[in-house]
């Protein structure tokens, strides 16, 4: 007899199917799986998990919850259970899955250093108040990277096991060397014959010294471009002099040309916010609405090069670059709500960790952080760096975080020194003062140099951090506006999180 | 410096002076590290000093104005609750750290730590009884 | 409207063991004959009958024929009332009773192989109630039919039962399915929980089918409520360690849903449960109540009228298509759905068994409607039928 024709013939008989209070059975009490806290308000906790997972609960719950009174029965307790918050049975597949979206996050570590930063001169035709290292000097030979340099560093890049490598040229401007960008693409094009990685290159330009030529050559390779737009004219030519004050107007000029020639998404800006930018928060965005980019990243000025050296008057607050950013990010909502596609990088950046389960790529938000292990600069010198700040630093005096010359070592002696090794180690935010404990953990990242060049170590001191105070109150500010719940805000941020990405947002950005 | 010295009945003394505070706490009831984690939250606003109570078993933080007319009473508070909250922490990491460990152990180990046979059990065999019939 | 996939005739008594065998209506050479049945109208003394697997006609063969045919020709079933519902290239079987079943249709694209009826769990809604026989022995006939499948069928399913139970034979099988219909996608429909075994994962993986979807169903994101669904203690983790098994082997997986009273209320949750831990599964298919089997025992307890939860249907769907995961309706009609969520309804029922109802035929969309069960109209069907006119 089937079961089938049991279940027909045999009416009065127990039913063959046993009642969901069956597999129910032994779902007393739980344990506490691991998660961070923070007090979101007077009456709210925000908890999440390592992987990133998020739940608001009422302060009541919450203290039901840590003290294992929380009942089956309340609505929040099944939340917690799927969210991996509690564990109620002996089941360890829990656990399994929680490893797993663990291995997801971390996915960033996979194949050690994959951005590789070329400095390739550092002449510049601009003298930026904020920017780091700079030359405006016509001595070819002594600020150029040479063909030599260019084809160690090739050859060391090479050495790392990643299948994607990303190749950056930075400057000075960069466009100013063409002829060593011209040679480390061909060289590591041949190079690659062999080797078969996924290759991507970046040019980090100013667009000045952008010829026909030069454009034909970025063609023909699929080279993407990111320039730097700090705002309408005022604001672009005030940050960024040049001689003849025309920066804004070459900018755009030459944005339409290397739209035209690679095609309208291959060029991405970000934007650097100085302390006459504060308060132009709008009319910045608008610039971008107006220029036609699809993306914008608000950055804060960074510690380095001409930034300190000019001091007092550049300096600005925290709390001044994150009312700048609430506002700035408030129009960049309101332009996409009026039907134009606008994201902001940084909190985009954010927002794939906030809500997706995979990492971010970007290599300055990391933990252990990307210095080193998931980026490396090599200066026009040969001299070897583990970020482009790395470098910054050492054209200031510093050179902490020098990880070797392509001329004296070996890839054993850059990636598997002392250096990296320290630098990876004292930043793993698990293990620093101040952030173990942190709700935003998961979301955060660790800045050893920022640490040692603002408070004089790696580690830091993060109640005076402008690195932590930025971070947190940007992370804050995101979850307050998912909080509010505004359905078109939750929609453009899963879309930010989870979308197709413009190039500019695809793992690092650069000055 | 006055001092409100309240024994045995709660789990804090306070003392409270014109450019000094300190509060006593009971460490069978606040771990040290939740105490120290607590007063590095603080480290930004006032200076602050960790020692040995006098009484067995009670831990003193002293809180130190970092300038003249700072007032120490609305930190102490804020102290008292952060304290809380790092106990809160505290016991959730004794409860649910070594499932922390383990979990980031799975993720990097290459075989499976928290049954074998998931990685080496024989689907043939079916130790467990998977397929057995309903 | 209603498929025939059976029939039968008088067996000659050369027919002693089960024959499959692809059907042709001419004859052949007899180097090509040894593969195929013989379809007949009439008996035909002038053809040479040797060589085929079998022969199938209608007309009746005289008892003084009928010795002499059973000596020298292949097996013939005869007296066949009709042979219309066959065409060239399906594949049957005939039997020493007589019977003649259609296991594969050249001319259907939902041709599906049922390799056992033997199933470790016991879903409460299930459409195919499983049986407790040892038809292990069968696995000789499933190769077969692999063998005579035409080679350029687009999709095959294998079902069940439970067709991991098969163990090393289901792998056996999906490996002479690689070789021998290399073009077809081959859909499993596994309740996964043998792949807690990594090893059964990856020597499945290891086949290197390059066309393969395990189908695996998930009802809840809480572990007791899976379970009692498919009324097996810990069949939700396995089910889990499963689909994490395939995943890590590469092997691509679909999540189905069905959804009836016990699993409707947390498809936004359970939508959030995949994209966040099985956020590799190739396709999610959110899937109506089929009413056969044990879901026409336990209708009342399982029933819910679809319009009832389009708005956790519609809110598990967006979730999943907004970020970026394939996601399916099957088994719904249009005017029972949220407009917002009709670009995500297939028509996923098979044709053997799908039919509309009589108010269907005014309604404008129905070309692009899924229909209904067969088996559900018979039973119940969402009180919100009705034409979309415009």
């Amino acid at each position: 007899m089937t079961p089938l024709e049991s279940v027909h013939s045999d009416k009065q008989k127990p039913s063959l199917f046993r009642s969901i209070g069956h597999y129910r059975q032994g779902t007393e009490g739980y344990h506490l799986l691991p998660f961070r806290f923070m007090r979101w308000s007077a009456g709210e906790v925000l908890l999440v998990n390592d992987v990133g997972e998020f739940i608001f609960l009422e302060s009541e719950r919450f203290k039901a919850f840590v003290g294992h009174r929380l009942r089956l029965a309340d609505p929040i307790y099944l939340d917690l259970k799927v969210k991996h918050f509690l564990l109620d049975s002996p089941s360890n597949v829990p656990i399994e899955l929680l490893a797993t979206k663990y291995r997801t996050k971390k996915s960033f570590l996979e194949g050690f250093a994959k951005l590789h930063l070329f400095v390739v001169t550092l002449r510049c035709d601009h003298s930026c108040h904020y920017c780091q290292v700079s030359r405006v000097s016509t001595s070819r030979s002594k600020y150029d990277m040479t063909r030599e340099t260019a084809r160690r560093a090739v050859d060391l890049m090479f050495r790392s096991p990643s299948p994607a490598l990303k190749i950056e040229f930075q400057g000075g401007e960069s466009l100013l060397n063409f002829d060593v960008i011209r040679h480390v693409l061909e060289y590591s094009q041949e190079r690659n014959v062999l080797e078969g990685r996924d290759l991507e290159y970046v040019v980090a330009t100013n667009l000045v010294p952008l010829t026909d030529e030069i454009l034909e050559f970025l063609r023909a390779h699929s080279i993407l471009l990111s320039t730097s737009l700090d705002g309408p004219e005022l604001i672009h030519n005030s940050n960024r002099p040049r001689k003849g004050n025309d920066s804004h107007a070459i900018t755009i000029r030459n944005l339409a040309r290397a739209r035209e020639a690679l095609g309208h998404d291959r060029v991405s800006a970000v934007m650097t916010t100085t302390k006459l930018s504060l308060g132009h928060p709008r009319e910045i965005v608008d610039e971008y609405v107006r220029q036609g980019f699809g993306s914008i990243f608000l950055r804060s000025i960074s510690p380095y090069g001409y930034a300190v050296r000019t001091g007092e008057a550049l300096r600005y607050e925290t709390s001044e670059f994150l009312s700048f950013y609430k506002a700035a990010l408030q129009r960049i909502i309101e332009v996409n709500r009026e039907g134009r596609d606008l994201v902001e990088v940084y909190a985009q950046i954010l927002l794939t960790k906030m809500l997706t389960p995979f990492p971010s790529f970007y290599v300055d938000l990391q933990s252990p952080a990307g210095a080193g292990i998931g980026a490396v600069a090599y200066n026009y010198d040969g001299e070897i760096y583990a970020s482009d700040e790395a470098r910054m630093l050492a054209e200031m005096g510093d050179k902490t975080f020098r990880l070797g010359n392509v001329h004296e070592n070996t890839y054993e002696d850059v990636f598997g020194g002392e250096t990296v090794r320290a630098l990876a180690a004292d930043s793993v935010l698990e293990a620093l003062p101040g952030c173990a404990d942190c709700a935003f953990l998961p979301y955060c990242g660790a800045d050893p140099i920022f640490n040692h060049r603002t408070q004089g170590d790696v580690i830091g001191h993060r109640p005076t951090s402008a690195f932590c105070s930025k971070n947190m109150g940007i992370l804050r500010h995101l979850f307050g506006l998912i909080r509010e719940g505004d359905p078109f805000i939750k929609d453009l941020f899963t879309r930010w999180a989870t979308g197709v990405r413009t190039p500019a947002t695809i793992g690092e950005i650069v000055s | 410096m006055t001092g409100i010295r309240d024994s045995q009945a709660t789990p804090v003394a306070i003392s409270l002076g014109q450019t000094q505070a300190a509060l006593e706490l009971d460490l069978s009831i606040y771990a040290e590290r939740a105490i120290s984690r607590a007063a590095y939250k603080f480290t930004d606003r006032c200076y602050l000093f960790l020692a040995r109570s006098e009484q067995p078993g009670w831990m003193k933080v002293t809180f130190g104005a970092k300038e003249e007319k700072q007032s120490l009473l609305p930190l102490l508070g804020e102290f008292c609750n952060e304290l809380l909250d790092q106990q809160i922490r505290e016991d959730l990491g004794n409860e649910a750290g070594p499932i922390r460990d383990l979990i980031v152990a799975q993720a990097f180990a290459e075989g499976n730590l928290l049954d074998p046979q998931r990685d080496e059990g024989s689907y043939q065999d079916d130790p467990l009884g998977i397929g057995a019939l309903r | 409207m209603s498929l025939v996939l059976s029939t039968h005739g008088k067996p000659l008594p050369s027919l002693t063991r089960v024959v499959l065998g692809r059907l042709t209506s001419a004859p052949l050479d007899p180097g090509l004959r040894q593969d195929h049945i013989l379809m007949t109208a009439s008996l035909p003394c002038e053809i040479d009958l040797r060589g085929y697997c079998g022969v199938l006609t209608c007309a009746s063969i005289p008892p003084d024929q009928a010795e002499a045919l059973a000596r020298s020709a292949s097996p013939i079933i005869h007296n066949i009332a009709s042979l219309d519902h066959l065409q060239d290239g399906d594949v049957v079987s005939l039997s020493p009773t007589g019977s003649v079943r259609t296991l594969y249709r050249l001319a259907s694209p939902h041709n599906s192989i049922l390799v056992t009826e033997r199933c470790n769990s016991f879903c409460v809604m299930c459409s195919q109630p499983p049986k407790s026989i040892d038809d292990s022995a069968l696995i000789g006939r499933h190769l077969r039919l692999i063998e005579l499948i035409d080679f350029n069928t687009k999709e095959l399913g294998i079902t069940g039962g439970e067709p991991t139970l098969l163990k090393a034979d289901l792998l056996r099988l999906i490996e002479r399915c690689k070789v021998l219909l290399p073009s077809t996608a081959l859909h499993v429909l596994s309740n996964g929980r043998l792949f807690y075994y990594g090893s059964f994962a990856r020597d499945l993986a290891a086949i290197g089918h390059p066309d393969l979807m395990i189908g695996i169903p998930l009802y809840s994101d809480i572990d007791w409520e899976h379970d009692h669904v498919v009324q097996a203690a810990g069949a939700f983790d396995q089910t889990l360690v499963g689909i994490q098994n395939l995943g890590q082997y590469g092997v691509p997986v679909e999540i189905r849903v069905v959804i009836h009273q016990h699993t409707y209320k947390r498809l936004p949750n359970l939508a959030e449960f995949i994209y966040r831990n099985l956020t590799f599964a190739s396709h999610v298919a959110l899937m109506g109540l089929e009413v056969m089997g044990f879901a026409v025992p336990n209708l009342s307890e399982l029933w819910i009228d679809p319009v009832e939860y389009g708005t956790e249907l519609a809110e598990a769907t967006r979730f999943l298509a907004n970020r970026g995961m394939n996601v399916s309706i099957y088994n719904h009609q249009l005017c029972a759905v949220p407009r917002e969520i009709w670009e995500f309804c297939n028509r996923s029922i098979s044709d053997w068994k799908n039919d509309y109802l009589p108010e269907c035929e005014e309604c404008v969309v129905r070309e692009r409607c899924g229909g209904f069960f067969s088996s559900s109209l018979r039973h119940r069907h969402s009180s919100g039928i009705r034409p979309i006119r415009f």
